[in-house]
């Protein structure tokens, strides 16, 4: 069964990176340009998509980093109000 | 009256709300913090982003004309200046530091002209830069390298024109920030410089990016 | 009582009053800077809706006299006589308009500037001025638009795609100043809303009353939020291909012209990377309000808050990886096809996620058939037909074959002209907060009934229009033989369209009426629960007496806590003090 499952989606992936060269539609002219042509849109394409989840995740990240840092601000000031308190009792 | 309570409401006792609906149990008494990020700190930030998307359009565009090019620079096509844009990133890198330490001068409170200093350096190399890549430019112009001459031309002068005009900005914000710093009427807070720095910071940092892709 | 202490304060309050420039033209606060919005788009719906009747006048009787539109000067019209040339300029026009200038000014500047401050109890806008300038900047996009009517060889006529090489060039549409004032328009528009959208960001991340957390937000602002990112990061991409294109038209560059070397379908890549998100950013607001008065007016908390704003979250990321499919036929890797295809299809899964709960919402609650309630399930049922189509076509076969047909017009159709039924929603239950008075229900439930049964009339044939192959965009179908049995379809199409275009009269009267009439409304008509309604109607300068404190979410309606079926986020139960210790 485990096996049967693996074997069929590794078919199925290997279909899919060799669908290219069998699909025959009349409109796919991306041979036109050349396969440097191809690979320049393949590459900017990635460059657009990885773009904005950089950006987005890069200001996630900072404001995870300054949450944390006015977490530890406020706790060090709280520690510093309380501990003088002790002092005197 | 509610007549209307959903199954799942009335099936649970009153007191164990479970948080659904956006809701549950309120931290109590709810307290007002003031912002981890202040507006001005978030907006700029915000405003890179845009910037960054902008310059993401325009790399995008000369990613697919370097790549797909036979040959790039095309035949005929005047070189690039590599070497004095090479020093010329230096400086303005130089610039960038020269910001970081008036960032630093005005959180930690030292003397105005410690701050002033900085600012002024970084300012100054900053317009170095700008004067150099004029120069160049006008270089290129007079090889025949135009704005017309194929994607060749129109891509640099457009990428790098582009960060010029960021430079020119970055460089009249801090002129203005520099003159509320020496005149000693103003009190100057840190969020001013700051704010500057974040975007000079930007334009710096963007330089380098540039520089490898369009001239390397 | 909380409420009628605040309202005694509110009384006492002695206000003191701007001038007429400073208050309704130049004014920074929030809400009048909404309505601004607000009357911009309503301006602009009027002006796109016309161009529509125009042209649907041209699809069933060709080249045929239009009725009182005799006065337009040559060679725009021919004694009424729609020419190619300016058919083709009023479909670009049309769909730029309603695009740009009704639905975003609306949803996005309108009620997001009026809502967000309001429903997140904060006193105005992070910004105010900022703001304010958005709203001006974006008037001045919207006049050089229109201005573009009236320069020598008329608006821009290159779709509102505006592909490349046809936008490029001038010589290929024949088009000089009208593509120059349309790529300008939109670079200041793109400015306006960059204003606008970090404004948002920043006035919802950092202006939340105390206690209202993330996920107490109503979803109206989550997805103003997550368009305002959408935004941020979306029209910059498009400016820079603007920018590339003006250069090309004006200073010789050939960015997107194949004579310099340039490529015509990197134009197609930055403007639909552009495009997609941009259709999230026109359905998610439409989605936001829609989910809110769902809930309001079936008496019911909304099903799945919280899957409600995760869906819509994941929207926003997938909206990214989805662009190509505007390309299928556009000559593409055919990999990286698939991938766009298996993208597409994966983001119907939020939105089917919303759509689900939103029936799940309905389902057993109370419901008030009351304007805004119609309005809104009126959208629900436009986006599921608008969204299954959408799913067809995300398969790359099926799409080459109905691409650039009606049927791709008939389904943008049912997704961006259904959200106008949100935003009519919108305005029907918004309007007494905003103004202060109440519209006229049985107008309302007329324009409803009347809307609802013709847009789907005008709409749906489309889908059989495009599988017969009627063609988008063409000027003559009765010129093609294999269509010229269909034109019965396209008269049927254009008789629905004009009892659509004239039961618009009937918003407009109630809408007109109803500012002229004296102050009417209650805080809280729909006793609804987010924070706004707590305000006054409409709210003064700075919205709250005293910052309101958030105990819950906006969507405990019928809650067992309390005698009435609704309790105010504002609200503190005495039972919940007990609860919380």
């Amino acid at each position: 069964m485990k096996t049967r499952i693996v074997f069929q989606a590794a078919f199925a992936a290997a279909v899919w990176a060799v669908s290219g060269a069998a699909q025959a539609c009349p409109v796919c002219i991306n041979g036109a340009g050349g396969e440097k042509l191809l690979d320049a849109f393949n590459w900017s394409v990635l460059f657009l998509m990885a773009m904005p989840y950089t950006i987005v995740f890069a200001v996630i990240g900072f404001f995870v980093y300054a949450y944390r840092r006015a977490e530890k601000k406020q706790r060090a000031e709280e520690s510093a109000v309380m501990s003088p308190a002790h002092d005197l009792s | 009256m509610p007549r209307e309570a959903t199954l799942r409401k009335y099936s649970e006792p009153v007191g164990t709300a479970v948080p659904a609906f956006g809701g549950g149990d309120p931290p109590f008494p709810p307290k007002a913090r003031a912002p981890v990020v202040s507006n001005a700190r978030l907006a700029i930030l915000m405003f890179i982003a845009a910037e960054l998307m902008f310059f993401a359009g325009l790399i995008g565009a000369f990613i697919v004309f370097k790549l797909a090019a036979p040959l790039w620079p095309p035949a005929f096509q005047p070189r690039l200046p590599v070497e004095v844009t090479g020093v010329n990133t230096a400086i303005l890198l130089a610039s960038g530091v020269a910001m970081h330490l008036a960032m630093r001068a005005s959180k930690r409170r030292e003397p105005r002209a410690a701050l002033v200093r900085w600012l002024t350096i970084a300012a100054l190399l900053g317009i170095v830069f700008l004067l150099v890549q004029g120069y160049e430019w006008v270089r290129l112009i007079g090889y025949g390298l135009t704005l017309s001459s194929g994607v060749y031309g129109g891509t640099f002068y457009t990428l790098i024109g582009c960060h010029g005009a960021h430079v020119l900005g970055a460089v009249t914000w801090l002129g203005l920030v520099l003159a509320r710093a020496r005149s000693h009427r103003h009190e100057l807070s840190a969020e001013t410089v700051d704010l500057c720095g974040i975007y000079w910071t930007f334009v710096v940092a963007l330089w380098p990016a540039l520089y490898a892709l369009v001239y390397l | 009582m909380t409420e009628s202490a605040t309202a005694h304060a509110a009384h006492a309050e002695a206000h003191h009053e701007l001038g007429f420039v400073r208050k309704y033209l130049f004014s920074t606060d929030h809400k009048m800077i909404g309505r601004q919005f607000l009357f911009l788009g309503l301006f602009m719906l009027i002006i796109g809706g016309l161009l529509a009747m125009m042209m649907r006048w041209e699809l069933a009787w060709p080249e045929t006299n239009i009725p009182l539109m005799g006065w337009v000067p040559e060679p725009y019209m021919y004694g009424g006589i729609l020419p190619p040339q300016t058919y083709n300029a009023f479909f670009t026009m049309h769909a730029t308009i309603m695009i740009f200038f009704v639905v975003m000014p609306i949803m996005v500047g309108g009620f997001g500037n009026f809502l967000i401050p309001l429903m997140i109890g904060a006193g105005d806008m992070a910004f105010p001025k900022l703001n304010m300038l958005s709203f001006w900047v974006g008037l001045v996009s919207g006049i050089v638009m229109l201005s573009s009517f009236f320069v020598p060889g008329g608006p821009a006529a290159g779709g509102w795609t505006s592909y490349a090489p046809l936008s490029a060039q001038a010589s290929f549409t024949g088009v000089e100043w009208g593509q120059h004032l349309w790529i300008i328009s939109l670079i200041i528009l793109g400015i306006s809303s960059l204003m606008g959208s970090i404004n948002y960001i920043t006035t919802v991340v950092n202006m939340r009353a105390p206690g209202m957390t993330y996920f107490r937000m109503p979803l109206t602002i989550w997805s103003l939020f997550i368009t305002a990112i959408l935004l941020l990061l979306a029209l910059p991409v498009l400016t820079a291909a603007l920018a590339m294109l003006l250069f090309d038209r004006m200073f010789g560059t050939s960015f997107f012209l194949p004579a310099g070397g340039g490529e015509p379908l990197l134009w197609q890549h930055l403007f639909w990377f552009f495009g997609h998100p941009e259709v999230y950013v026109l359905v998610l607001p439409a989605m936001g309000v829609t989910s809110d008065i769902l809930s309001t007016l079936s008496r019911k908390p909304i099903f799945g808050y919280h899957a409600m704003a995760f869906s819509m979250i994941a929207i926003a990321f997938l909206s990214w990886v989805v662009w190509g499919h505007h390309m299928f036929v556009s000559g593409m890797n055919p990999l990286l096809g698939t991938a766009f295809m298996m993208s597409t299809m994966v983001i119907a899964i939020p939105s089917a996620i919303k759509t689900f709960n939103w029936l799940g919402t309905l389902w057993g609650g109370s419901i008030r058939f009351t304007a805004p309630m119609l309005f809104a399930l009126g959208f629900v049922s436009n986006f599921v037909i608008g969204g299954l189509s959408g799913i067809f076509m995300a398969a790359t076969p099926v799409d080459i074959f109905i691409h650039d047909t009606y049927y791709i017009v008939a389904h943008f159709h049912y997704v961006v002209a259904g959200i106008i039924f949100a935003l009519f929603a919108a305005v029907y239950y918004w309007f007494p907060k905003m103004f202060g008075k109440k519209m006229s229900e049985p107008l309302g439930k007329i324009h409803f009934i009347l809307t609802y049964i013709f847009f789907n009339l005008t709409f749906f044939p489309m889908h059989i229009l495009g599988v017969g192959g009627h063609m988008r965009r063409i000027y003559n179908p009765t010129q093609y033989e294999f269509l010229q049995p269909l034109q019965g379809i396209n008269h049927f199409i254009t008789i629905s369209a004009f009892i659509l275009g004239v039961s618009q009269l009937f918003f407009l009267y109630n809408f007109i009426a109803s500012l002229a009439k004296k102050r009417d409304a209650e805080r809280n008509p729909w006793h609804a629960n987010s924070l706004e309604w707590s305000a006054e109607s409409p709210p003064p300068h700075g919205n709250y007496e005293t910052t309101p404190v958030v105990y819950r979410g906006a969507y405990e309606y019928s809650s067992p806590e309390v005698a009435e079926d609704w309790l105010p986020q504002n609200r503190q139960v005495s039972g919940g003090v007990a609860r919380a210790h």
